[in-house]
């Protein structure tokens, strides 16, 4: 099972709401997906409240756990009112934090997001925080108070996976007791199921699915993904090795060492 | 009921999510009526305080503040 703040699940996605082709689609992949939790933004009413009703009641129908977050923001300040209005709006103390520091690569702030960090913790809340592959500042997070941490796999809405795998998997070595969450970056199944192979406790992606062809049917393909994924983890899998190992055992081939009849 | 209330009181400048009105509701909850938001699914920030929704009928806007009226989007 997946533990997170002390909270249980058995899918180890966490999937966005945005960039659906519809509304509709949106709630069928994330059906689809099996994920328990979702990530959602506060964003400005400007409309008088008609636009948000219709996002929210589909978010209530999912019956699944929200997870807000700071997206777009770019300062300790910003972040740290943006998830004080994400807990009063969704009444929970977890949040997704974003401090982004370079507007291109949407690259964390991960000085930024230490501070925020330690703010928020110290307000009780329980702190997602988004950031890189960088092994002292994950554990500066850890040291401050968190018990998830979400390095990136590469940049958000890239697609390319699991860049710095090596950086990844010391991660995951130095921070055992860490529920740790690879978010951002990831584009194929393959990568998710990477990700849970290297000893990762879930992901946290968007793009993959929402800007796929078939959203409702990559969900799925997430979900499996994952779920063999998991299995090769906990089954342990074989050392590679640097020349061939025959799997058919030599003893008893037929003709070994048999006369050539010409 | 509110409205009477509003009607009563002098206009004051407020930013509504970084615009400028003038407007003459005194508490969050006036505020909300006369902008004619629909339902409560809300959160509110007077100059970067947020007002729990158990006072929004009672903390004061005053001339100069800074509001944020915010709401559920699609996020990853």
């Amino acid at each position: 099972m997946l533990e997170l703040y002390g909270q249980k699940f058995s899918s180890r996605l966490l999937i966005g709401t945005a960039r659906y082709p519809s509304l509709n689609v949106m709630q069928e992949a994330v059906k689809n997906s099996g994920a328990e939790i979702v990530t959602v933004s506060v964003r400005r009413e400007n409309a008088g409240g008609k636009d948000g009703d219709t996002f929210w009641n589909i978010i209530r129908e999912l019956n699944v756990k929200v997870l807000p977050n700071t997206a777009g923001c770019y300062s300790v300040e910003d972040a740290v009112s943006t998830a004080q209005l994400a807990r009063e709006l969704f009444n929970t103390q977890w949040i997704k934090l974003e401090v982004i520091g370079d507007k291109a690569s949407l690259q964390p702030d991960v000085i930024g997001t230490l501070e925020a960090t330690k703010i928020l913790l110290a307000e009780g809340f329980e702190v997602f925080p988004y950031c890189t592959e960088d092994l002292t500042v994950a554990k500066r997070l850890v040291d401050a108070g968190c018990k998830v941490v979400m390095p990136w796999g590469s940049q958000i809405g890239s697609g390319k996976g699991i860049v710095h795998e090596d950086a990844l998997k010391r991660m995951r070595a130095e921070l055992p007791g860490i529920s740790l969450i690879i978010d951002a970056g990831l584009g194929a199944p393959s990568h998710a199921a990477k990700a849970l192979e290297m000893g990762y406790d879930a992901v946290l992606l968007n793009t993959a699915v929402a800007g796929s062809g078939n959203p409702v049917k990559m969900a799925k393909a997430f979900a499996q993904a994952l779920e063999a994924g998991r299995a090769a983890f906990e089954a342990g899998m074989m050392k590679p090795r640097e020349i061939a190992q025959a799997s058919t055992p030599v003893a008893g081939t037929p003709f070994a060492n048999a006369a050539r009849s010409s | 009921m509110q409205k009477t209330a509003v009607q009563e009181k002098a206009a004051i400048t407020l930013t509504i999510n970084g615009e400028r009105k003038e407007l003459r509701a005194s508490s969050p909850r006036a505020l909300l009526a006369e902008l004619e938001f629909e339902g409560e699914f809300f959160a509110i920030a007077i100059n970067r305080r947020v007002v729990p929704k158990a006072r929004w009928n009672e903390d004061v806007l005053r001339d100069g503040d800074h509001v944020e009226i915010v709401t559920s989007r699609q996020g990853g």
